[in-house]
């Protein structure tokens, strides 16, 4: 691939992907390393018929091997983390909330089945059915059930989040 | 015609249907309750998947999964042997979990704690930590019985700080270099125009460098009116700044408040900043013809002079406002600052701090700090808001300074009125999060510090400017 084509995927697809990664891994400069490696898997192509949804089963490809090799180093820079997080004293107050929900839209997604949970995040990145089901290899007819089904689910297990934090809250007030 | 099923009716309405089918489909709606509800239904479960997935954006860098990903690598082909049974079946042990805010262990069998435990150093146990705590305390004790009631910390810092009844403001910035990388918000981003990371940072950057040239330009371009109290006003603060270095405010806070308080400098005339367009600009001139700028230096922290040029910046400023005459009201008092080292080293890059500080006789009251204080963002690139006041830190009377800070967490959204009346100061944050009312409540203290954090909507390093400004009519 010409460097100019490069270019121009990465004006189009950069943006999409990264979130479509960051959403995934929940980490942005993770997104952004597995975005750049797929960016740069697609210079070594000769060519690619169907660019978007080639990229979108690429990232998610590298995201699970790379995943796979680093668990240990990821392990160890995780107890690390835990330390800083002990060492610093964080503010407390709004950003708590947001926390909560961030926190509860990832247990949300992450309880979906891996196929809804990448069929979804796809089509947030705006993939139509027929690249979403290029990129997932399935037919392009069980698109809209998978989705369905994965809107759903993510819906549900985030009411049903929100309403155990709503009892916790409410049980912690009323103790106060 | 039968009810149309749930698959379809997500298929219609994301356009993934041709359009005599899309047309077949639409007439039925029309015409069944039904399947109209179903309709209705769907719609409201894609919006609330995509409002669901949002949440996720507002992800900081840096942040470690806590599970990782040990599956298969999928290819179109490995995926499409899944049976459609195992569609329905939950995420395989080796999904990716990957969550900021989620603390699941890594491994059922030992804890987190456990592990960090096993790791600490000896002198960071627990138990020699009290130990420690213990022995300090009775020899604190020992030479304080034994002084007899000599002048302490407390009573030193109130000599030092005769007389000053005016507060000062300092906004701090709140987000390391790489924070701020982080803080473009990923919806902003047109598809049309992306950048590279380079680019985008390169971008936040210029943008921290025209905000901070632009309260220079705005300091110098002071009336000489104004001038003359703003510097005794500064003295006074620099003073206090320096009996309060020695004087340990909060203990968890000290280094970060002595930080601020050094930066307490920067002051402009007006009231408000100038329209962000007309500041950037002036601010891009006068940064391009100096780089090597207090401006230049300000936006990058790890400058090894940047203290000291702030520091001969401010005593300049004095020297400028001190040669000039005649009363700068509180009103028109703006002051900026820069990132604490605690911000830096949070793992939360968001949350921007606004110090005011009052340095005062014996008598002090923190009705001193009484007043309103427009709190801006001066990146207007980033588009930000100010949500909610974040925390409140107050000494009190006496030699208690070294209460420990708490959180405001009721103040979680505008409006919202502290009803922490136990340490005389209120504030109310205005519903856009723009302004901020502090109001005293008559108990004296000999030295106030109040440091308000705000956190921000986006992920964006920002630097903010506190203005004292008059207070809206209620």
């Amino acid at each position: 691939m010409r460097d100019d084509e490069l270019e121009r995927l990465f004006k189009l697809y950069h943006t999409p992907l990264v979130r479509y990664l960051t959403r995934r891994l929940g980490d942005r400069d993770w997104a952004e390393e597995v975005a750049q490696e797929t960016f740069l898997r697609a210079l070594r192509q000769d060519a690619i018929t169907s660019e978007r949804s080639w990229l979108f089963a690429v990232a998610t490809n590298l995201v699970r091997d790379e995943a796979r090799k680093d668990e240990r180093r990821r392990r160890h820079l995780q107890l690390l983390a835990a330390e800083e997080r002990e060492r610093v004293v964080e503010p407390e107050g709004d950003t708590l909330e947001r926390a909560q929900e961030r926190a509860m839209a990832r247990k949300a997604v992450d309880a979906l089945a891996e196929r809804d949970r990448l069929a979804l995040l796809m089509r947030e990145e705006g993939l139509d059915y027929n690249e979403i089901a290029e990129a997932l290899g399935l037919s392009v007819g069980s698109i809209g059930t998978t989705l369905a089904r994965a809107r759903r689910r993510l819906a549900e297990s985030y009411e049903a989040l929100q309403a155990d934090e709503a009892r916790r809250a409410g049980g912690s007030h009323g103790t106060h | 015609m039968e009810h149309i099923d749930e698959g379809t009716i997500h298929a219609w309405l994301d356009g993934a249907l041709p359009p005599d089918e899309g047309a077949r489909i639409e007439a039925h709606v029309a015409s069944c309750a039904e399947c109209a509800a179903a309709v209705a239904e769907a719609r409201g479960l894609i919006a609330a998947s995509s409002r669901i997935l949002a949440a996720l954006d507002d992800v900081p860098r840096g942040v470690i999964p806590v599970a990782v990903v040990t599956g298969e690598s999928v290819t179109p082909e490995s995926v499409a042997s899944t049976s459609d049974a195992q569609k329905d079946s939950p995420a395989p042990a080796g999904a990716v979990v990957a969550s900021s805010g989620d603390t699941k262990p890594m491994a059922p069998h030992v804890s987190r704690a456990a592990g960090r435990a096993s790791r600490r150093p000896w002198y960071r146990r627990p138990q020699w930590a009290a130990a420690a705590g213990i022995s300090f305390l009775a020899v604190t004790l020992t030479a304080v019985w034994q002084r007899g009631g000599a002048p302490g910390v407390m009573d030193s810092m109130s000599e030092r700080a005769a007389s000053a009844p005016a507060p000062m403001v300092a906004a701090e910035q709140a987000a390391s270099p790489a924070a701020s990388g982080a803080a473009e918000p990923t919806a902003g981003v047109s598809a049309n125009s992306p950048s590279s990371p380079t680019q985008e940072k390169a971008k936040t950057s210029a943008a921290r460098r025209d905000a901070a040239s632009s309260n220079e330009q705005k300091a110098l371009a002071a009336p000489t009116e104004a001038r003359k109290e703003l510097a005794s006003t500064a003295n006074r603060t620099v003073q206090d700044g320096a009996a309060s270095a020695s004087g340990a405010a909060g203990a968890a806070n000290a280094a970060g408040a002595s930080a601020r308080e050094r930066d307490v400098a920067r002051a402009a005339p007006v009231p408000a900043a100038p329209p962000p367009s007309v500041a950037a600009a002036s601010a891009d001139v006068q940064a391009r013809q100096a780089p090597d700028s207090l401006a230049a230096k300000r936006v990058n922290p790890s400058a090894v002079d940047a203290i000291t040029r702030s520091e001969s910046a401010r005593v300049a400023a004095e020297a400028r406002l001190q040669r000039s005459s005649s009363n700068l009201s509180l009103e028109q008092v703006v002051t900026t600052g820069t990132s604490s080292s605690a911000a830096r080293r949070s793992p939360i890059p968001v949350v921007g701090a606004l110090t005011a500080k009052a340095a005062a006789a014996a008598t002090m009251t923190p009705s001193a700090l009484a007043g309103c204080y427009r709190l801006q963002p001066s990146d207007v690139a980033q588009g930000v808001g100010i949500r909610s006041l974040l925390q409140l830190d107050f000494a009190g009377a006496g030699s208690d300074e070294a209460r420990p800070a708490y959180a405001a967490r009721d103040l979680a959204a505008g409006n919202v009125q502290s009803a922490m009346a136990r340490d005389a100061l209120r504030w109310t944050l205005s519903t856009d999060g723009a302004v901020v009312l502090v109001r005293g409540e008559g108990a004296s203290a000999r030295r106030v510090t109040l440091r308000i954090g705000v956190p921000l909507d986006s992920l964006a390093a920002q630097q903010l400017q506190g203005t004292r400004v008059p207070c809206p009519e209620r």
